[in-house]
Parts: structure tokens; sequence; C-alpha cells
């Protein structure tokens, strides 16, 4: 999104403007959507989470000064408005060793048949950490750089490059025995 | 978008050669750009838009009744202090309805003009 339209709008959304306001949804709703989705266990908690988000963004409009971009300002609220729901719900696991989880993949591939490879595949990613689902969904779904991740989530280039690795590697680990078996590619 | 490079990374760096790893990270890659299978509510932006009206309603609504708290505390202490430093008599000079009238009319100015400078200004409400 260009970002003296974005510059243009904050301004219209600051003097009041109604529908300006919508419109700053509309742009945004899906980098949102995206995020919640992957970061918020429950159907349920989702859309309220989503709503709390751009609440958040309304009433902190006011301080932001441009110096990123719009998305990047929204998903950083996205991403720490999501990880405090997970830890009010007691949810939030503080696990940073990808490779210490055990993963339990019955419950993934019991659906696996029934369904298409995007969900199966979402399955598996629904059971990272929530720093690994983060930086996945927002190089891979939101196609941002590394410096806006790193703005996002407060973390060097170092350690998101290293966990955008690892997770995909985690996840070609989980899938490859699958895929060999079920996918003629 | 499938990033031949990262693909070729992972390889460098797993010290992978079998080609069958690359069409599993070929296949990750591509996945992992799919949305996934949420969408939000249709009213999402009228409910949004809602609870913003309804905060702000509240937020006004704690405004008024803090000025006019603050307006009584005042007052009360105005006549307080008048009774205590020159007794009952001295509120004579207040019974003209007008002085009251005055004062009060004083304050809801104050508490309009702060109103319309620390709240509706910043409020969707307003237009």
């Amino acid at each position: 999104m260009d970002k003296m339209e974005d510059k243009i709008l904050v301004e219209r959304v600051l003097k009041g403007e109604r529908d300006a306001f919508r419109e700053l949804i509309r742009r945004y709703q899906r980098l949102v959507e995206h995020m919640v989705a992957r970061l918020i266990d429950d159907d349920r908690d989702r859309e309220e989470v989503a709503q709390d988000i751009f609440v958040k963004v309304y009433q902190k409009l006011a301080d932001f000064n441009f110096e990123s971009k719009l998305s990047t300002w929204i998903a950083t609220i996205a991403y720490r408005h999501s990880i405090n729901a997970l830890k009010k719900s007691q949810r939030f696991k503080n696990e940073d060793d990808i490779d210490k989880i055990k993963f339990e993949g019955s419950a993934v591939e019991n659906t696996y048949e029934k369904e298409d490879y995007a969900k199966f595949i979402n399955k598996w990613i629904a059971l990272l950490p929530v720093r690994y689902r983060t930086i996945l969904t927002l190089y891979h779904l939101e196609e941002m750089s590394y410096p806006e991740i790193m703005e996002v989530m407060e973390m060097p280039e170092g350690t998101v490059k290293n966990y955008l690795f690892r997770a995909r590697r985690k996840l070609k680990e989980l899938l490859e025995p699958q895929l060999n078996k079920e996918i003629v590619l | 978008m499938v990033r031949e490079n990262e693909i070729y990374q992972h390889f460098s760096q797993e010290g992978l050669k079998d080609p069958r790893h690359k069409e599993t990270y070929e296949f990750i890659f591509r996945e992992l750009e799919k949305s996934p299978d949420f969408r939000l509510s249709e009213d999402f932006i009228g409910n949004v838009i809602s609870r913003l009206e309804k905060l702000e309603r509240v937020k006004r609504r704690n405004f008024y009744t803090l000025m006019f708290g603050g307006v009584f505390a005042l007052i009360t202490g105005f006549v307080a202090i008048m009774v205590y430093s020159f007794g009952f008599e001295s509120m004579a000079r207040f019974q003209n309805i007008t002085m009251w009238g005055v004062i009060i009319g004083v304050m809801v100015a104050i508490i309009q003009f702060l109103d319309q400078s620390l709240i509706k200004k910043r409020t969707l409400a307003h237009i």
C-alpha cells in the first residue's frame, strides 16, 4: 500500500471521519485476519481478538509517526495483542527451541485424507510455537522483509532468519513421510 | 512464489542431496503462501465501529460524571468556606438567583469547552 495514501487516510481518521476508518480496516483486514488465524488457536476467540486489534489501532493512531509502514505498525499491534490474548487464556507457551518440542501427529494424520493439503499443513503450523508461526505468516503470507519482521517482533535479523529456517525444516520433517507416501509431486 | 535461492539454502545448510527434498520444500513454500481457512465475519467492520462508538459513549459518560462531580465539589466547597468564614448570613449575598445562574453557567461552559477539546475532536461519532 502506498505510504502517501496511508498518510492521507490516517489524517482523515484523526479528523474523525468514520468512512476513513472503515477504509483503513478494509485495507488491513486481511493482514489481521491472517495473523489471528495463525496465532489464535481457538476459532471462537479470533473474531474478538481481531476487533480488539482494530480498536487499539484506532486508539493509538495519533501516536503513529510514519517512521515505518502502516502495515508493519498494525502487524506489531496484532502480534502483541495476540500474545497477550494467548497469555490471558493461558495458551501461550514460551517455547523457543523447536527441536525440543514433541509433536503429536495422530490428530493431524487422522484428518489428512479428508482435507486438502493446505488445511493439512496449517494444522502442523498450528502446532509450532507462536514466534515461528508469526515469522512464517509475515514472511510467506504477508511477504514482509526481514527488517519489517524484526520491527514487528523486536528480534535481531539473525534470529528471524534462524527461526524461519528451522520452522520450514521442521515442517519438512513432519510432512515428508506423508508426502512421500501419499503425494505424487 | 517459490523462492529457489532459499530452497538451495536449505539444501546447503542441511546437506541434502535427494531431489525429493527439493520437491517437498517447493510444496511447503507453495502451501505457506496460501491463506489459512478462516474468514472474519461479513459485518466485521460494522462491529468494530459499533465497539468504538460504545467505548466513546462510556468515555463521555465518565467524563461528564467526573466533571459534574468536580463542579458539585467546587460549589459545595465554596459554600462551606463562605459559611465557615462568614457565617450563614454571608449566604444572603447569593440569594439572588442570578448569581447562582452565573456560577453554574460558567461551570457548564468550562465542561463544554473541555468536552469539545478533549473528547469530541478524537471521536468517530461527531461527524
